[in-house]
């Protein structure tokens, strides 16, 4: 397994060019596969495709920055990958038509015990957070409930609790990051890093429990690990990014 | 060296690219010199005509390159163009080339050598991107030649031949070329791209002759029939066809001659059938599982062959009949579907059973496989799982007539 540190690209998506990510992998490659072509040869054709002897840097240095380590079979995360049991031909309803998904229920506050609140049911078989690369995690003390989040989530995550709050609720949340980005209030949602957690519990509940301690998680959770898998803060922030990536570049 | 000469040795000289199959049939309009091409997006066939304006943007092609506002005015437009004289390219894929469908019927009834490449993709709905051969195959009556390619060279070359072929004044009909969604369209291989000194001495130019649609040449064409009239121009269709077979031959055979590239027996591909107790039959890029799995059942003690179809329009039955009569028993594996057809089976098996029925030889049994739909993949087990079914035919055991591969059930 080889391994290249860098910024990643726009929502993972490789939508900029300019990013270098095409030629980075280039140097990588021949660091990994010096048979295959050598960091000269690539150089060569980067100079003679595009003109751009920047881009013949960003190769080399992927070059000198990509290690390798030998991963022997069954080495590595422990834990069983989500599976999907698929239906059978006959197991299926006709068709092609998908059932809605049933209501919902009230919330528990598990201190109170009060019923409140509304949390949607979700799909039992299809859970998106099997591939969520980043997770909110919420300033239950800060939030103004402006309801933004909640409205505009993609995939209706966020679970109204009994007091009118918005917990996300990590059964169904995939990540996107877009309660971030509209959220007014200075880190009251934060997208984390997902390799920072190991369950899917509710926050909500975590901070209706012990709010010291949930504070003292929280600010942990944002100070040390502030970075994005993929995706924007706030508008503009590419812009701002992408000088500052092309000077470490250019950097001797 | 002076500049004129690089230039001609470049001409002349055959060069290898790392391409896809889109991208092959793109290389083979620029050599067949297309004038009018109309694009419309829709995946995976668009990939093709990415790589088309790209070489009309380099000024590496001269065409007419339009953008229609859906597929139906796509095919229309090049339909009237080839009537005007212009050589065409056109495409699509899946519900793509259905919503192109008033246009697909006129254009063999027409004889309008349109070359069109389907970039095959299962039909709508449930909506996939994979491969299914439903789309290509739904014009099978209509005069259409349909062949089926299963690598990039063969794409390239098919291409060329298709032009020859479609455009020789005894055919006169449209020719689609299928790709596999994604597994061809999409998947490079090295191809060899000959001269454009060799593609000139091939192909010569497309000459509509009495049927130019041009002040000069006062007709009109196609006005409204009824049953006086009809019957007998659906017979000239059939003539056409009937030519076709004697012309692709022809055409095959100074492909090969110029280019120093043999396929054979035009009709259909042969792979390890001369010693073959059973054959497997089928179209695309299935081949490739399949040829795997045959070496592997090969060094089990087990001889089966393949065979896979390359025009299924013409079909060139008597010919497949007497290849299949030296089998014990056949299965084909059909990428497609005919709900309510006989037995239930697929298009394939069902034009294979057909194609035997009539002979003097020897009917050996077919078995049908659907498998691979909607881009599922045709694995080696799912062949090796069919090879024991066709055993099983060929000692005599019952075997469902059709059976469906690598479903969830």
């Amino acid at each position: 397994m080889s391994i290249l540190k860098g910024t990643v690209s726009f929502s993972g998506l490789w939508v900029y060019k300019d990013d270098h990510t095409d030629v980075r992998i280039l140097g990588a490659i021949a660091k990994i596969l010096p048979d295959l072509f050598s960091l000269q040869s690539v150089q060569k054709a980067i100079v003679s495709e595009w003109k751009d002897e920047l881009k013949a840097t960003s190769a080399a240095k992927s070059y000198e920055r990509t290690t390798s380590i030998t991963v022997q079979p069954n080495q590595g995360n422990p834990e069983t990958p989500y599976k999907f049991d698929l239906p059978k031909w006959h197991e299926m309803g006709e068709g092609i038509a998908i059932p809605s998904i049933p209501a919902g229920r009230n919330m528990e506050d598990p201190v109170s015990h009060a019923h409140g609140g509304f949390q949607p049911d979700r799909n039992p078989t299809f859970k998106k957070f099997s591939t969520r690369t980043m997770r909110p995690v919420v300033n239950f003390d800060t939030c103004i409930k402006c309801t933004l989040c909640w409205l505009q989530c993609p995939d209706s995550c966020f679970d109204v609790t009994p007091e009118g709050l918005y917990d996300a609720n990590m059964q169904a949340c995939c990540g996107c990051g877009v309660c971030e980005a509209v959220c007014p209030v200075k880190e009251c949602v934060t997208m984390v890093n997902e390799t920072e957690f190991s369950d899917n519990s509710s926050q909500w509940e975590d901070w209706r429990k012990d709010k010291d301690a949930y504070k003292t998680w929280l600010e942990d959770k944002i100070k040390s690990h502030p970075e994005r898998s993929h995706g924007f803060r706030y508008r503009g922030q590419y812009e701002e990014q992408i000088p500052e990536m092309l000077e470490i570049a250019r950097e001797k | 060296m002076a500049v004129a000469t690089v230039i001609e040795e470049q001409r002349k000289s055959e060069e290898t690219a790392l391409i896809t199959g889109s991208e092959a049939i793109a290389v083979a309009c620029k050599l067949a010199d297309v004038d009018v091409i109309t694009a419309y997006p829709i995946r995976p066939y668009d990939t093709v005509m990415q790589y088309v304006c790209k070489l009309v943007a380099n000024g590496e092609m001269d065409c007419e390159y339009i953008v229609a506002e859906g597929e139906h005015s796509q095919f229309e437009i090049v339909k009237h163009a080839s009537a005007c004289g212009a050589r065409v390219f056109c495409g699509s894929s899946g519900v793509g080339w259905m919503y192109a469908m008033e246009a697909l019927t006129v254009t063999p009834a027409l004889r309008i050598p349109m070359i069109a490449m389907v970039g095959n993709r299962a039909l709508d709905d449930p909506g996939a991107f994979g491969v299914e051969h439903n789309d290509a195959l739904t014009v099978r009556d209509l005069g259409w030649q349909l062949v089926w390619v299963d690598n990039a060279q063969e794409a390239l070359d098919t291409a060329l031949i298709a032009y020859r072929v479609a455009e020789d004044r005894r055919i006169f009909l449209p020719c689609a070329i299928s790709c596999d969604g994604a597994f061809l369209t999409h998947s490079q291989a090295l191809v060899k791209i000959p001269s454009q000194e060799k593609v000139n001495e091939f192909l010569p130019p497309y000459n509509r002759g009495d049927l130019l649609l041009h002040p000069d040449n006062p007709i009109t064409v196609a006005p409204q029939g009824n049953e006086d009239w009809v019957m007998e121009i659906r017979r000239q269709n059939y003539a056409a066809m009937e030519r076709s077979y004697g012309v692709i031959k022809e055409a095959y055979a100074d492909f090969g001659r110029i280019f120093g590239r043999s396929y054979g027996n035009p009709f259909f591909e042969e792979y390890m059938t001369d010693d073959a107790d059973i054959v497997l039959m089928g179209m695309g890029t299935l081949s490739i599982s399949v040829k795997v799995a045959i070496r592997q059942m090969r060094k089990e003690g087990k001889r089966v062959g393949f065979v896979r179809m390359r025009w299924f329009r013409p079909f060139a039955a008597e010919e497949l009949a007497k290849s299949l009569q030296r089998f014990a028993a056949i299965g084909v594996i059909d990428r497609d579907y005919s709900f309510g057809s006989p037995y239930l089976g697929g298009v394939l098996a069902g034009e294979v059973r057909h194609a035997l029925y009539p002979g003097p030889g020897k009917k050996p049994p077919v078995v049908d496989f659907i498998c691979g739909l909607g881009g599922r993949e045709v694995t080696v087990p799912d062949v090796q799982r069919m090879a024991e079914s066709v055993y099983n035919a060929a000692e005599g055991k019952a075997q469902p007539l059709t059976q469906w591969i690598g479903l969830r059930e």
